[in-house]
Order: structure tokens, then sequence, then C-alpha cells
């Protein structure tokens, strides 16, 4: 044993914490090393210290009969805080929940039933009213696929894509494209755009016709 | 608090585990050990075991977490959430295990959570306060005799230096000093107390010893002299 490591096994030594092997192995390192000796002296002079130090407070009546009555509260509560919840058996719980996810999904498919379906759709009249560039003709129809979330918005997205989306499925192959198509600052020429043509506007496109 | 406990927990056939049997592998440790048996009358619901333990425990539990916490008043609240803890969780207790290690392992979670929460990280001052005569409160140590020379050191300023050094040791090292020392349990029910290894407590223990040599070092090297 060395020097470091006995000096880590000093504290436990002194707690009379090593087990018989690490004690027969620390003796021997002591009986050679007098710097260690030394250390052993002053861990259990700085132990015997910490030992003496007080180790009980009084404690008051006051704090008792405070504890006592914590006590009482919680009997008369049952213990628990909660006193319902553990009362509740699994089974019963798995029960509700059970029952709580029917009667969801009949409410969800009730309303799917009930939501109209077919092309006629509103496509996005606040959106329209609020930006003065989505008033164009062609995006109130454009926008329909993708600016309505709901799952009532979803059932009722036509089978068929509109004009301009059959017209040209690679401009809106991005479908975050089309809920935020009122944010494309060159939309117009966008549309404008014919498929031969090689691309007027837009970041990407410009990139490219300039390269 | 913690809530969630297995003692809580219902039976299968659907009644609270508190209104369970009291555990009868505990008779034979309660026979051996005062402690035991004193804990199977409060799991039994006996409210004059649990005054018993309260009387027993909460000066030793009150002298620790005062070690933790910035005034009295608060290791008092402490020291009251640990007895409350106690009895909602008597059922979890194992008579098997030391009674002193799972009340001070409740202590101890109670102490170090208390520390974690951030209007509590203020520097321990325990001998701030004053009697209720309006005196300073000074600290001694409880046998003078057993930490200073022969020599005459001055056990009260000792008793202070050592007190501002353990007060600032960090939570864990204090924590396991204190247990470890003050209350004399076992490397092994300190690491159950504190939820780590006994191997970890050895090396706080180390390392809280290592800067309490170097804080009182004058005190050390007089008592080699």
């Amino acid at each position: 044993m060395r020097c470091r490591r006995a000096e880590r096994e000093l504290a436990a030594a002194v707690d009379g914490q090593l087990d018989p092997r690490g004690r027969r192995a620390l003796d021997r390192h002591l009986a050679g090393c007098a710097a260690c000796r030394r250390e052993l002296a002053r861990s259990a002079a700085v132990l015997r210290a910490v030992a003496a130090l007080p180790t009980e407070l009084p404690v008051s009546l006051a704090l008792e009969q405070r504890t006592l009555r914590r006590i009482r509260a919680l009997e008369d509560e049952g213990v628990r805080p909660f006193a319902w919840w553990p009362r509740v058996s699994v089974p019963a719980m798995a029960l509700g929940a059970a029952l709580a996810a029917v009667v969801l999904v009949r409410v969800v498919t009730t309303e799917d039933a009930g939501a109209p379906r077919g092309p006629a759709v509103t496509p996005r009249p606040q959106v329209a009213a609020e930006t003065p560039r989505a008033a164009g003709p062609a995006k109130p129809s454009v926008a329909v696929a993708g600016s309505k979330r709901s799952p009532r918005a979803v059932a009722s997205v036509p089978k068929d894509p509109p004009p301009e989306l059959a017209a040209a499925p690679e401009l809106f192959v991005d479908l975050p494209m089309l809920r935020h198509l009122e944010k494309l600052e060159h939309f117009d020429a966008i549309l404008a755009t014919g498929l031969d043509d090689a691309p007027a506007n837009g970041d990407g496109g410009q990139d490219r016709s300039n390269g | 608090m913690a809530i969630a406990t297995v003692g809580d927990a219902p039976s299968p056939d659907g009644t609270p585990a508190d209104a369970a049997a009291p555990p009868s592998p505990g008779a034979a440790a309660a026979a051996a050990d005062p402690d035991v048996a004193l804990m199977l009358r409060v799991q039994a619901g006996e409210e004059a075991a649990f005054q018993e333990l309260f009387r027993k425990f909460s000066p030793r539990v009150l002298g620790f977490t005062r070690r933790f916490v910035t005034s009295e008043a608060r290791a008092e609240e402490v020291t009251q959430d640990v007895f409350v803890q106690i009895y909602r969780f008597r059922h979890r207790y194992q008579p098997e295990s030391r009674l002193a290690a799972w009340v001070y392992k409740i202590a101890t979670n109670h102490c170090l959570n208390e520390l974690r929460r951030p209007e509590r990280r203020l520097r321990v001052d325990i001998w701030g306060g004053r009697d209720k005569d309006g005196e300073a409160i000074e600290p001694q140590l409880a046998d003078p005799q057993a930490a200073t020379p022969e020599e005459g050191v001055s056990s009260r300023e000792l008793a202070r230096l050592l007190d501002t050094a353990v007060a600032a040791l960090p939570p864990k090292q204090r924590a396991a000093l204190l247990l470890s020392r003050v209350d004399g349990l076992a490397y092994k029910d300190v690491a159950a107390a504190m939820g780590c290894t006994e191997g970890a407590v050895k090396a706080l223990i180390f390392r809280a010893v290592h800067t309490l040599k170097r804080e009182l070092k004058d005190f050390v090297e007089e008592e080699e002299e």
C-alpha cells in the first residue's frame, strides 16, 4: 500500500470501518511510514473533536404538540392527502379509461360523419380578409389543402386536387408551403411561370437562373 | 414531500396497506432491539408509541437538521416534517434494519432537499442564535476532554472553529461525517441513509476529514506536540 492509498483509509480506520484485510494492509504500511502515522494521529484528533460535538438539541413541548396535531390531522384524512386516489382500484381505473376512449372515438367519428364532404370548401376566408395579397383569385382554392389542420377539416379535403395543383404539381411538393402560400413574396409570378420556363423568382429559382 | 410509497399502496384485496397486520418477521428483531419493538407499536397505530418515538429521536433529529438549515425555527419545521413522514411511511420500515438508520435516512433526505431549494442556500450559522435571556449562544463540545489535548487548548474556541468548518463542508460530506461520527452509524447504515455505496461514504468522510484537518491545523498540530 502506498501513502496516497493509506491516507484515504485513515478515517475509516479510526472509525473502525475497515475490513480485517484492509486493516492489516494499512497496519503494515503504518509500521514503516512515519508520515502516515502522523496523518493517522491528526485524523483521529479531528474525528474525536467531531464526535464530541453536541448531537442533540432540546425539543420544546410546543414542537411535539404541533407534530402530534399534524399526525392526528393525517389520521382524520385517512392518512393520505389524496385519499380518493389509492382507493380506486386499478381494474376500475382501466375500465374507466377504456370507456372514455370508446366515447371519444364515437364522438370523433360522429363529427366526421356529419362534416360536409366533397370539393365545396371555404378556403381560409379569415386569412384572405387579413392579407391583401391573399385576395387574388388563385389563392383561396390553392390554400385549401394545407390551411386547415383540425380533424374535421382534414376529413373535408376534396379528393381531387385544385386545378392549380393538378396543373403544376411540382410547384406544390412541399406541403408546408401550401399552408403558407400567402406568405410567399412572389407567388403570382410562380403561378404565371410555365413548366418549361426558367424559374423567374424565389430564392432557389434566382440562384439557379443565375447559375 | 414525496408521496407515492409501497406502504401507501392498497393491498390486492383492496384494503389499505395501513390496515394490514403488523409484520410478524419483526418479532425476533423486536425482542432484541427495543427500538424495533417501539416502531412495531407505531406501525400498529399506537399514538403513545409514536409520542415515545418522537421523544426519543427528535432531539437528535433536531440537532442533525440544525446543521443544514439557517435558523432554529426552520430546523423545527424540518424536524416536524421528518416525523410526519415517519408516521406516514411507518409501514415501510423493515424490522431487520436499525430504526435509527431509517429515521436518519428520512432526516437526511429532508435536509439535502432543503439545501436544494435555492432560497435555502445560505450559510448555516449555527451559533448565531441567542438564548431566552438574550445572551449569545456559545458552542461547546459535549465532552471537551475528548477533543482537547491535556496541554489546555480552549475547547470553546475549538468548538467554534469546528462548527464553522463543519457548516462549510459540502452537504453530502457534512451528512456523512455527522451521521458516522456524531450519530454513530456504521458506514453501511450511513450509505443506506444517503442512498449511496459504502465506498462513496468512505470517500465523502475522507474528503471531509481532509478539509477539517486543514481548517483546524493549529489545534491538530498542538495536540500532536
